[in-house]
């Protein structure tokens, strides 16, 4: 635990030393804020509740993360850092879980910062504060599944922008699958296809969270991906220590 | 080692995958789930739970919207993904069963009379119509689609309008009950008086016999779900309406006793009845005392006995709360001095319900439901001593509203002992909006167990059907038939021996009776108190189905009494509109603004942080 805490905070001063988290942070909450504020606009909806800003979150952490997670291994081996991180005394996955929660942290900082949101919106009705603990919960959930992602990815290119397209990519997939348009196109073809894409695919689990309701399953499949990419993320650093 | 080091990696990873995928099927079987809203509005109860876990084939729930006609207010904004939300909640426990989906239609108003809405409306649907008020009042109403098919065992129901979702559990809950099951509820009817009220009035525009009308009408709306049969109450078995899912009673004139004892005796056994009692001084012509005299359903007294008082005379009026008009006036009558008039029949009192404050929220079949029109309407109380003391319970289901019109009369003269009021012409008439009345209740439900109104009768009925005899004898009128050998004769005599014989059954039959004094089943009582029924099935279609929700709802009682309406997610912002700006900047700004604030104050300490480490070694350096 004490080397991956070590990690951590290498990553995040890292991340707070360079502008990435600044740019990152700001660009998010001002995509997120604009949409809730003018194009979606709360106000024409004229309810006390923010499943619109929930529900751009997906496509907004599709565009955002990717580039929060690029440089995660990509960079180290382009620097040639990496061969140094790997004669530490720690393990692979010791250094695959640092990186990976110091990147969570920022985006659950970047969350967090979103609070003024639903602060100003009590001050205009009655508030469903449950919707809006699920809808953290399931964006911070959310955004752990994404980034283990996107680490894999990260991993397994040498190149940044490569990364970032693979993430893309992968996320897309995750994403797309979920979508309704897509069950109903799929379910023409087969009923048990259908059951499979709901249950793999990011959006339904996300948007059952986001209503507020917390769901077991719904957790269990944001920490099932999470865990599955990981490993896979360590089994691919291990691999270029041999390499 | 690398070809052994990748062996081994992918065994653990497919290990891994194989875990987790495991892990998730065991979850989805041992799952638990919270739900964080406030009035836990998407959490199925658990009769809708047992239903979608019970389904046993395929099931397909398809939802038919059009979302560009969609009514542009803050109600329909969020209807599809909300509707498809507590959709997909049943099927979460439907185990794969049922798939929704989402088929979005017409996308422009031509649609509606297009082919597209023709087929829509080959598959029940039509388009809802939600009429537009206050400045928009003369613009035309939004037409729109908004309903759900539901196919499941071969079998097809529709739940053709859906406006939210306070009351869409219940209905889908209801359609995959109707779907599961293969029994058919009984209803039976009985009409009184309604015959009487048609010969007296020449410009009735139903044809023919008013009873047989009526009964035809319900038949044309209910007979798709229930079957009807007519039911008299003073000739028929009364095995006949015992077992009966509903009985509908529309008392038109004064039920006999008789009839009245019979519903007595259904309702304290259990049965579920729907009354349209008499209408508010509805008056036929008395010709033997050329005034126009009042009618009555004759039930009033059993309903009082049951806790439920019918006001005599009260209307809704624009003018005061609640108005009482008197049956007689003392007028000055020049040559006979003061007399008393009859003029109060006379007046004309109508008004709509309308959805949003009309129907009791809590009750899933009302919600969402149009527009009723009551004529002379009659207002009801409950008796809090009566209900409390044998434990019913008591539920308006529709009552008055703050507003309502008054066609007042032209002009009142007096000829002879006549009382004369002209309507005035349509342009003329001055319909006067009360926005302040007092509120009644005009449609209640009772529900507990009954005590007989007719407890002594019953109680001495009884006794003397413990002590019957067969005192019944043929009536020797065999021998006018004629010569016993002849074979006419004597089929004649076969034919009146069998009449005989069926007729003495019934009589000894009603005769050993045993009448019921305490009801030891829940029985359910559903009062309108209108029974112009034929009125607003006729001038408002919405009419049919608010009648096709309540029997529905009456007669699922039992089995999905448990659903309740659910109150609404969010409610609407309030705010100054000139403050809008500031909000929106509010919303969009303030968080980043903090960040950039915060990285400039981080980079200008770390900036200065870096000076004054330089700034000594550089003085070191300095000879």
């Amino acid at each position: 635990m004490k080397n991956i805490w070590t990690i951590l905070q290498r990553e995040f001063a890292g991340y707070f030393a360079s502008p990435i988290a600044y740019v990152f942070m700001i660009v998010f909450l001002l995509g997120t804020g604009i949409h809730f504020a003018y194009i979606g606009d709360v106000f024409t909806i004229d309810r006390t509740e923010m499943r619109l800003f929930f529900e751009t979150l997906p496509m907004t952490f599709l565009v955002l993360v990717p580039a929060l997670t690029m440089r995660l291994w990509s960079e180290e081996r382009k620097l040639g850092t990496f061969e140094v991180l790997m004669t530490l005394p720690m393990t692979p996955l010791q250094i695959t879980l640092g990186k990976f929660t110091a990147a969570w942290g920022i985006l659950g900082i970047t969350l967090l910062l979103t609070l003024p949101i639903p602060i100003i919106l009590s001050t205009l009705g009655p508030l469903d504060w449950g919707p809006i603990v699920g809808g953290y919960l399931g964006s911070f959930l959310l955004g752990g599944a994404y980034l283990s992602i996107g680490a894999f990815a990260s991993s397994i290119s040498r190149d940044q922008i490569i990364a970032f397209i693979l993430t893309a990519l992968m996320l897309s997939f995750f994403v797309v699958i979920g979508q309704n348009d897509v069950l109903a196109l799929v379910g023409d073809w087969s009923h048990n296809l259908v059951t499979l894409c709901t249950n793999v695919g990011f959006l339904p689990h996300f948007d059952s969270i986001a209503r507020g309701v917390i769901d077991s399953r719904d957790i269990l499949y944001f920490l099932s991906i999470t865990g599955f990419f990981l490993a896979l993320n360590r089994f691919t650093i291990e691999s270029h220590r041999y390499a | 080692m690398r070809r052994l080091y990748w062996l081994n990696a992918w065994m653990i990873l497919a290990l891994s995958l194989g875990i987790l995928i495991y892990m998730n099927l065991i979850g989805s079987v041992w799952s638990g789930r919270i739900d964080l809203t406030r009035d836990q509005i998407y959490t199925l109860s658990p009769l809708s739970q047992k239903l979608a876990s019970g389904l046993t084939d395929r099931c397909e729930v398809t939802y038919i919207v059009s979302p560009s006609l969609l009514p542009r207010t803050a109600r329909y904004e969020q209807l599809i993904r909300e509707v498809q939300d507590q959709i997909e909640e049943f099927a979460a426990f439907s185990d794969g069963q049922m798939t929704v989906r989402v088929e979005r239609v017409a996308e422009n108003s031509t649609a509606l009379t297009t082919e597209l809405g023709h087929d829509l409306e080959r598959r029940g649907i039509r388009p809802i119509t939600e009429s537009r008020t206050g400045k928009e009042a003369k613009l035309p109403p939004y037409r729109f689609y908004s309903a759900a098919i539901l196919k499941y065992g071969g079998r097809t129901r529709v739940i053709d309008e859906i406006r939210g979702i306070e009351a869409l559990e219940y209905q889908i809950a209801g359609a995959l009950k109707d779907l599961s099951s293969f029994d058919v509820p009984r209803i039976g009817l009985a009409v009184f008086g309604a015959s009487k009220e048609h010969a007296q009035d020449p410009y009735r525009p139903e044809p023919g016999n008013l009873d047989e009308y009526l009964e035809k009408h319900f038949q044309g709306i209910l007979q798709n779900r229930y079957r009807i049969e007519r039911v008299d109450l003073l000739q028929s078995d009364p095995s006949q309406w015992a077992d009966l899912d509903l009985m509908i009673v529309i008392c038109r004139d004064q039920a006999p006793r008789q009839a009245v004892r019979e519903i007595d005796q259904f309702v304290v056994s259990g049965g579920n009845l729907l009354l349209f009692t008499d209408v508010f001084n509805e008056g036929i012509l008395d010709a033997s005392q050329r005034a126009w005299a009042r009618l009555s359903s004759g039930l009033e007294e059993a309903l009082d006995s049951w806790g439920l008082h019918l006001e005599n005379s009260l209307v809704l009026d624009n003018h005061a709360p609640i108005q009482e008009i008197p049956r007689q006036r003392l007028v000055r009558d020049p040559q006979l001095g003061y007399r008393r008039i009859d003029y109060s029949e006379r007046y004309s009192h109508a008004f709509w319900t309308d959805s949003e404050t009309n129907y009791n929220p809590e009750i899933p079949a009302l919600v969402g439901q149009d527009r009723y029109f009551f004529w002379l309407p009659r207002a009801m109380r409950p008796d809090p001593e009566t209900l409390e003391s044998r434990g019913i319970r008591y539920r308006w289901l529709i009552r008055s509203s703050t507003e309502s019109w008054k066609l007042p009369l032209e002009s009142e003269s007096f000829d002879g002992d006549q009382f004369r009021g002209h309507i005035p012409d349509t342009e003329k008439r001055h319909l006067s909006w009360n926005k302040n009345a007092r509120r009644y209740d005009l449609a209640v439900s009772l529900r507990g167990r009954f005590l007989s109104h007719f407890r002594q009768e019953n109680e001495i009925s009884n006794q003397q059907a413990d002590s019957s005899q067969d005192t019944l004898k043929d009536a020797e009128t065999d021998a006018s038939l004629g010569d016993p050998s002849d074979p006419e004769v004597q089929r004649r005599l076969g034919q009146s021996k069998a009449i005989r014989v069926g007729r003495r059954k019934l009589v000894q039959k009603r005769l050993d009776r045993t009448w019921v004094l305490d009801g030891d089943k829940e029985g359910h009582i559903v009062v309108f108190g209108d029974a112009r029924i034929e009125h607003a099935l006729r001038w408002a279609p919405e009419g049919e189905r608010l009648l096709r929700s309540i029997v529905a709802w009456i007669t699922r009682q039992d089995e999905l009494g448990s659903i309740q309406a659910k109150s609404r997610e969010a409610f609407p912002l309030e705010y100054d509109p000139s403050h809008r700006p500031a909000y929106q900047a509010l919303f969009a700004f303030l968080a980043p603004v903090m960040v950039l604030l915060f990285a400039l104050l981080y980079g200008i300490g770390r900036l200065q942080k870096r000076e004054s480490i330089q700034t000594p070694s550089s003085q070191e350096d300095t000879p």
